[in-house]
């Protein structure tokens, strides 16, 4: 055993405050008074960005789908399909989720 | 050989003696809604958890805070806690865990401020330690944080490198390295030359 070991292995050991173990209690209960953290909704938020990119796949894939799209698309005006397409989704996202919110109360 | 930071028989209070596992007992009251039970935990751990978070940063109060803040930490993480995993390895981590990421928002120089305020300690028996003792001591703490923590939590109560290897989340030969290169920042920032193996002698056992 070197000096470095000697000296690094050697150190006493401190005792903390006395009152440590009362502040540490006090901040728990604290803690332990308040409502639980709501939990961020992942589960949702996946399956509502799986069913948008599924829809947008069709979209492109599918001109029977297209078609009838791009003329509703025109009926509303000149309107950038891709944007139409983010707005629709987080539409839908935005009510999936006050639904989902609402079945839960 | 006791693990690491493991509670002295001193440090326990009454009735603990007789619980063949009193963490994982205050665990399970915790767990169950009696919060007041964490209090035997902060009892057997804040001597060890508060000298790992000293001998990161050597600044009692910032110390004090960071131990005050682990304990917060561990309580939220409960849960978390794997019965079949020691306590002990789990809490170290967990503290390990907040005190890398306090002493990171911690600027460098709010520490040497600090530092040039902070009054020695009389009860403490760092007045009676050598000035080299006393700066390779604090040379740990300018270690980037890898190393450091590999300094801090072998040589803590005399920690074998295993456990030492599990608390810190890599394998036994990452912490050799790590500690062998340690040792080599510490010597070159104190001007000396090092020796060149790994690790200390480890404890015989039995």
């Amino acid at each position: 055993m070197d000096e470095f070991d000697r000296i690094l292995s050697s150190e006493a050991s401190l005792e903390p405050a006395p009152d440590l173990p009362r502040r540490v209690m006090t901040e728990v209960l604290r803690e332990s008074r308040l409502p639980p953290p709501l939990p961020f909704p992942w589960r949702r938020v996946a399956a509502a960005a799986a069913l948008l990119g599924i829809a947008n796949t069709a979209l492109a894939a599918m001109p029977a789908l297209r078609e009838p799209t791009q003329r509703v698309l025109t009926t509303l005006g000149d309107v950038d399909p891709m944007s139409a397409g983010v707005a629709l989704g987080t539409l839908a996202i935005v009510l999936g989720t006050l639904w989902a919110a609402w079945r839960s109360d | 050989m006791q693990p690491l930071g493991a509670p002295r028989a001193s440090d326990l209070n009454g009735a603990d003696h007789l619980t063949p596992d009193p963490d994982a007992d205050d665990v399970q009251r915790v767990l169950a809604g009696e919060s007041a039970a964490f209090e035997g935990i902060v009892r057997r751990w804040q001597r060890p958890l508060y000298n790992l978070a000293w001998r990161s940063c050597r600044r009692r109060e910032l110390a004090e805070d960071m131990t005050q803040e682990a304990f917060v930490k561990v309580f939220r993480s409960l849960p978390s806690w794997r019965a079949d995993a020691r306590f002990s390895t789990w809490i170290h981590a967990v503290a390990l865990n907040h005190f890398r990421s306090r002493l990171r928002r911690t600027p460098r120089q709010v520490l040497g401020l600090e530092a040039a305020r902070a009054q020695p300690d009389p009860k403490s028996e760092r007045e009676v330690e050598s000035a080299p003792a006393e700066a390779l001591r604090h040379a740990v703490t300018g270690l980037p944080p890898r190393y450091r923590e590999a300094i801090v939590v072998h040589y803590l109560d005399q920690q074998d490198v295993r456990e030492s290897a599990a608390i810190l989340g890599i394998s036994e030969g990452t912490l050799k390295a790590r500690l062998s290169r340690a040792r080599a920042l510490l010597a070159r920032s104190l001007g000396i030359t090092p020796r060149t193996d790994t690790t200390r002698e480890e404890p015989q056992h039995g």
